[in-house]
């Protein structure tokens, strides 16, 4: 077997670590984000709270929020492993970044929306959910992708708390090569791992800003 | 307690220079692409594309373990202030690029009717008006630069996270350590932010647009 196979196959976890927990900390923000997001347009209380949240989780560097998730969890007595570890660093960092979209992107929409709904009879919730949130969200897309992409790119951070992500993999992978067969091949492995995420991520920023020339008003 | 008041220093250090490099830098490479310079009008959206869209500690671990394959040796704390700075200035570029695509045709007409030539419109009306236009964004990517700083701990520059990670390990007084992290880094961003809103609010009483 080739090393370029070799390689390969030893870089699957890691390729499966980064695709779950891009994926689910993506999702997780969203849902987070959103509900955050909302909650504090709807009442002021909400507001205060999501703005130390955002304010928190925004203003730490993603480094710190993981190894403090890490850390400190364990000492209140909950077992943390890496990828969970991981997963709620991201979350945190991706709800308070989603939230404040959310909130930009629904006073983003036209007051009018909001009134004709509350005339109409409909409580406050409601018309933002069923009318001002569908519209906003045409707005907020770009925006929204934009986090995605750098979700997917900070999974790299996951080697610091010890979770095995691609990047993580590939090294590993480097340093079994350097004591196999001498060379490492880092230059290639890197250029390699580096047009992954390049190609991954650049075609999404294309279609985000394919959907975002479409969906404006 | 001063190792970590010269891991918060050394912090400051390394965004100062990459933030002063990205700003001096970026608008070069922004008008080069605005203006369609042909040739390295590609480099410079290739350059920019590439560094956005790839995460920023593989951009570090590759300078600082990839390059030596290529016979380029550089320091941790070399690597580090250079990958940030091409961070920031990747990042930087597309926000000012996107003030060009800002600036109302009508000032550059107005600018040549009154006799500039292009380069001096370029700088006299177009880079002032771009920048202006990219302030809201161009604060976002200081204050990021700052912030992924603390990404260079990979590549053992003593910064301030690498600083209080390695006295955590020392002395395992986690939580101590990890509030005055934490707050450490909220101070120097509220105190970054506090001063470019201070200069966006300056820029705004001038501008009569």
């Amino acid at each position: 077997m080739s090393w370029e196979m070799a390689a390969f196959q030893a870089a699957l976890p890691g390729i499966r670590f980064t695709i779950i927990i891009a994926a689910l900390s993506c999702l997780a923000s969203l849902v987070v984000g959103f509900g955050l997001g909302i909650s504090a347009v709807l009442s002021r209380f909400m507001r205060a709270l999501e703005l130390t949240y955002t304010t928190l989780w925004r203003g730490l560097p993603l480094l710190v929020t993981l190894f403090m998730v890490f850390f400190l969890v364990p000492l209140a007595g909950i077992d943390v492993s890496s990828a969970a570890a991981v997963f709620v660093g991201l979350t945190l960092w991706g709800s308070a970044n989603v939230a404040e979209i959310v909130v930009g992107g629904i006073k983003g929409i036209h007051g009018a929306q909001l009134d004709a709904g509350l005339a109409l009879g409909f409580p406050q919730a409601s018309v933002l959910v069923r009318v001002v949130v569908p519209q906003a969200v045409r707005t907020m897309l770009p925006s929204l992708v934009g986090i995605l992409l750098a979700l997917v790119q900070a999974t790299t951070l996951a080697s610091m708390v010890s979770a095995v992500d691609l990047m993580e993999s590939v090294r590993r992978v480097m340093r079994t090569l350097t004591i196999t067969s001498g060379e490492s091949h880092s230059f290639a492995l890197y250029g390699v791992l580096m047009g992954i995420y390049f190609c991954l991520c650049y075609s999404l920023q294309k279609f985000s800003v394919f959907l975002g020339k479409r969906w404006a008003y | 307690m001063p190792i970590l008041l010269q891991g918060m220093y050394l912090t400051l250090y390394i965004s100062g220079i990459a933030i002063v490099a990205a700003v001096t830098v970026s608008p070069i490479l922004a008008a080069l692409q605005a203006k369609r310079v042909t040739g390295l009008r590609w480099l410079v959206v290739g350059f920019v594309n590439f560094i956005r869209n790839t995460p920023f500690p593989l951009q570090l671990v590759f300078y600082y373990f990839g390059l030596p394959s290529l016979g380029v040796h550089l320091s941790p704390m070399a690597t580090g202030i250079i990958g940030l700075s091409i961070y920031g200035t990747a990042y930087m570029t597309e926000n000012i690029r996107g003030g060009f695509d800002g600036i109302p045709v009508v000032q550059t007409e107005a600018a040549y009717a009154l006799g500039f030539g292009k380069i001096s419109t370029l700088i006299g009306v177009e880079l002032p008006a771009a920048t202006r236009r990219s302030i809201h964004a161009s604060t976002n990517t200081i204050i990021a630069v700052l912030k992924d700083s603390s990404l260079v701990y990979f590549i053992s520059v003593p910064e301030l996270t690498y600083t209080t990670m390695s006295l955590m390990g020392r002395t395992y007084r986690t939580v101590e350590l990890f509030a005055f992290l934490g707050v450490a880094y909220l101070t120097m961003v509220f105190c970054l932010i506090g001063f470019l809103k201070l200069y966006e609010r300056s820029l705004r009483l001038e501008e009569s647009i």
